[in-house]
C-alpha cells in the first residue's frame, strides 16, 4: 500500500493528500498509476480536485491535473483551494456553477485544449465541487439543533454518521449500524452498540469511552477491532446464569502496541490517559 | 468467468435476502468460489443475515468511489474462505452508485469468482436498475401471496424487457398445511400465474428465523428449509434434483401426534 | 373432515388465483379500471340499441385465450352482457 498518494473522494470531488518529501516527480508516477488502477469507477465523472499534505506550485498542481485525466475518464473541472473545505459549501457552489454554467462544463475543459482546469483563486471565490471525508449522506437529524461545543444530546440510529473534527461527547446511545466519528477522543454517555471512531485523523493516542461498551467496531487512529464472534449458545443449562441483567459497566478503550483494549473505568485508567 | 445472477422480488420482505445467504453459502459448500454484493444501499441486512456485521470496514460505495480496493472491502466468511461478502453502505442512498459502476464492478469480480450473487433491494427504481445491470441471470423470489405474485410478475415484465438471459423462480414460505386446507396458493398455481421455470420450492420454517437470529444460514442442515436450499444450489449448477416431498417429512412429534388423529 | 368440506365455501388459494389471473393479465396490458368502465358504458350505449341488456350483470374482462393460430395465448376481451329481450322493432332492419 502506497501512502505518498491517498485518494479520497464523494460524489462532488476528490482530495488528494500528498506526501511532501518524495520528489515531484516520483510522485506524479504514482498518481499516474493509481488512477490508472482506480480510474475506472469514475466514469466520466466531472469532478474538483483538492490537495493536502504538499505545497504544490500552479505548474505542479496542474500536472497532477493532465496525469489524472489522462490516465482516467475524469474530468477535473476545477482545484480546489485546500484549506477549510466543507462538503456543503462545497456542494453548494457546484450546484451553483452547474446551474450558471448548464452543460457547458464538459465543454470548458475541452475547449482549453490542454485538458487542464483552470485555478480560481481568491479566499472568498473558491471554485465549485467539493472535497473531503465526504461520508454524510444521511445528516443525524437535528445535527445543527443539538449539536453545541463538542457535545451531542440524542440516540444514533443506523444509518446516522456523527462526525466532529474535535473530541465529541454524545449524550445517548449508538445504535447498531450508526457510526460516530471524531478527530480527538469519543466520549458516549449511553449505550455504544454501533460503530466509534475516535482520532479519525490518525492519532492513535485517542480513547472511546462508554457507560455501556457493546460496539460492533472500534476505530482508534489507524487500529480497528471488531467485536467477538458470538459463540454457539447451545449450552441450555448455562443460558440463565448469562441471562442475569449486567450491571452498567463504564468502559474505556485505548489503543496500546498495535491493539485496542477495552478497560473497566478505574482510577488508574486516567492517570494512563 | 463466472456467472452472475441476481436475487430479487419487488415486494420487500419475501426473502431475498435470506435466498442470497442460504444460496451463497450452498454454492460456497458445493466448492464453488461465490462472491455475495449487497446492492440495498442505505438499508444493508446481508451483512447480519451471515453474521459477519462486525467485520465491516469499506463498502460498496467505498469501493466504487475508489476509496479503497475492491479486494480490501470483500469479507471473507468465518466457515467458507471461498465465499466472500461486499457489504452495501448503510450511510448512503441508492444513486451513489450508478448501474455502470455496478457492472464495471461486477466484471472484475467474475474473473476471480465462479458465482456473483447480487441480492437486489425490493422496488424497481435505481436500486434494482443498479443490481440487475450485470446479471447474466435472476432469482425471482416470490411467496404465495397475491401481492408478492403481482410485483414478481411485474419484475418479471421487466427482467423480460431488459433481456435477461435466465429466469428462474423460487417460491418462498410455502405451507402445506395451507395449501391442503385450500388456503394458499398450490405451486402448480404460482407457475401457471408467472409461467417462468421454477428453481426451488422452500417451505416456511421456524428455522430460517433461528439461523437468521444466529447469522447462520440454514442451507444444508436438516431442515427441510435448508435442504430445499441446497437442491436450488444444485440445480444453480445445472444438476437435476427431484422437487421433495414437502409433506412427506414430519418431525417426530407430528408423527405421534397423527398416530392419535386417526 | 371430508365431510365438512363439501359444506365449505371455495378455498381461499383458489379466490386468490381468480384474482391474480385477471389482475395480472390488466396489468401486463396495461389496461387501467377507468378505461375498462369507458369501454363497459360504450358498450352497454351500443348494444342498447338493438337489444335490452342489464346494466348492472354486465361484465367485461380482459383475459387470455389460445391464439387461433395455434401455439401461445393472445389477450382477449371477454364480455359477458346478460340480455333482458330482444328488441325486433328496433334496430336498422
Amino acid at each position: 500500500m502506497t501512502k505518498e498518494v491517498i485518494i479520497k473522494s464523494n460524489k462532488y470531488g476528490m482530495e488528494l493528500i500528498l506526501d511532501d518529501k518524495l520528489p515531484f516527480p516520483e510522485l506524479l508516477d504514482i498518481i499516474r498509476d493509481r488512477f490508472q488502477e482506480s480510474g475506472n469507477f469514475f466514469k466520466n465523472a466531472k469532478m474538483a480536485v483538492s490537495f493536502k499534505g504538499r505545497s504544490l506550485t500552479g505548474e505542479e498542481e496542474l500536472s497532477i491535473v493532465d496525469a489524472i485525466m489522462e490516465n482516467s475518464p475524469i474530468q477535473i473541472v476545477s482545484i480546489m483551494d485546500l484549506a477549510g473545505v466543507q462538503e456543503e459549501r462545497m456542494k453548494e457552489r457546484l450546484d451553483a456553477f452547474q446551474e450558471s454554467q448548464g452543460g457547458s462544463v464538459a465543454q470548458k475543459s475541452s475547449a482549453r485544449g490542454t485538458g487542464s482546469a483552470s485555478r480560481q483563486s481568491g479566499a472568498g471565490q473558491k471554485t465549485q465541487g467539493q472535497s473531503g471525508s465526504g461520508r454524510k449522506a444521511e445528516a443525524v437529524p437535528g445535527q445543527q439543533a443539538n449539536f453545541q461545543n463538542g457535545f451531542y444530546k440524542g440516540n444514533l440510529r443506523s444509518g446516522q454518521v456523527l462526525e466532529c473534527p474535535e473530541s465529541v461527547t454524545l449524550i445517548g446511545d449508538v445504535n447498531p449500524g450508526a457510526r460516530i466519528e471524531s478527530a480527538g477522543n469519543v466520549v458516549i454517555l449511553g449505550a455504544l452498540k454501533g460503530t466509534a471512531c475516535a482520532g479519525s485523523g490518525g492519532d492513535n493516542s485517542c480513547f472511546i469511552f462508554a457507560l455501556d461498551m457493546q460496539p460492533i467496531q472500534l476505530q482508534i487512529g489507524e487500529y480497528i477491532a471488531k467485536s467477538p464472534d458470538r459463540e454457539k449458545e447451545s449450552r441450555h443449562l448455562f443460558k440463565r446464569e448469562k441471562a442475569a441483567p449486567a450491571a452498567y459497566n463504564p468502559q474505556i478503550a485505548v489503543a496500546r502496541r498495535g491493539t485496542i483494549y477495552i478497560e473497566p473505568m478505574t482510577k488508574g485508567c486516567l492517570d494512563n490517559l | 468467468m463466472g456467472e452472475v445472477i441476481v436475487i430479487t422480488s419487488g415486494k420487500g420482505g419475501v426473502g431475498k435476502t435470506t435466498t442470497t445467504a442460504n444460496v451463497g453459502m450452498g454454492l460456497a459448500m458445493l466448492g464453488k468460489k461465490v462472491v455475495m454484493i449487497d446492492t440495498d444501499i442505505g438499508l444493508r441486512n446481508l451483512d447480519v443475515v451471515l453474521g459477519l456485521e462486525n467485520r465491516i470496514v469499506y463498502n460498496l460505495v467505498d469501493v466504487v468511489e475508489g476509496k479503497c480496493r475492491l479486494k480490501q472491502a470483500l469479507i471473507k466468511h468465518k466457515k467458507f474462505p471461498d465465499l466472500c461478502l461486499l457489504p452495501s453502505a448503510q450511510t448512503r442512498d441508492k444513486d451513489a452508485v450508478n448501474p455502470e459502476q455496478m457492472v464495471a464492478l461486477v466484471e472484475e469480480l467474475r474473473e476471480e469468482y465462479d458465482y456473483v450473487l447480487l441480492d437486489c433491494p425490493a422496488g424497481i427504481e435505481q436500486g434494482f436498475k443498479n443490481a440487475v445491470a450485470g446479471a447474466d441471470r435472476a432469482l425471482v423470489v416470490t411467496t404465495p401471496e397475491v401481492s408478492a405474485i403481482r410485483d414478481a410478475d411485474r419484475i418479471v415484465g421487466l427482467l423480460e424487457a431488459g433481456e435477461m438471459k435466465k429466469i428462474d423462480l423460487v417460491i418462498n414460505r410455502l405451507r402445506m398445511d395451507m395449501v391442503k386446507r385450500g388456503d394458499m396458493l398450490k405451486v402448480e398455481d404460482v407457475c401457471d400465474i408467472l409461467s417462468i421455470h421454477l428453481i426451488g420450492v422452500v417451505p416456511d420454517d421456524e428455522q430460517i428465523v433461528v439461523a437468521t437470529n444466529n447469522g447462520e444460514p440454514l442451507v444444508g442442515g436438516s431442515s427441510l428449509a435448508g435442504q430445499a436450499y441446497y437442491n436450488i444450489c444444485k440445480r444453480i449448477l445445472g444438476e437435476e434434483v427431484p422437487f421433495m416431498d414437502l409433506e412427506g417429512k414430519k418431525g417426530l412429534m407430528a408423527k405421534f401426534l397423527d398416530l392419535f388423529k386417526k | 373432515m371430508k365431510l365438512l368440506d363439501l359444506f365449505r365455501k371455495k378455498g381461499s388459494g383458489d379466490v386468490a388465483k381468480d384474482r391474480l389471473k385477471f389482475i395480472l393479465v390488466s396489468d401486463r396490458s396495461n389496461c387501467s379500471p377507468e378505461l375498462m368502465e369507458m369501454i363497459k358504458n360504450d358498450i352497454i350505449e351500443v348494444i342498447s340499441k338493438y337489444m335490452d341488456i342489464d346494466p348492472q350483470g354486465l361484465d367485461i374482462q380482459i383475459t387470455e385465450t389460445e391464439s387461433e393460430g395455434g401455439n401461445g395465448t393472445v389477450p382477449a376481451l371477454f364480455a359477458n352482457i346478460p340480455i333482458k329481450d330482444l328488441k325486433h322493432n328496433r334496430g336498422t332492419r
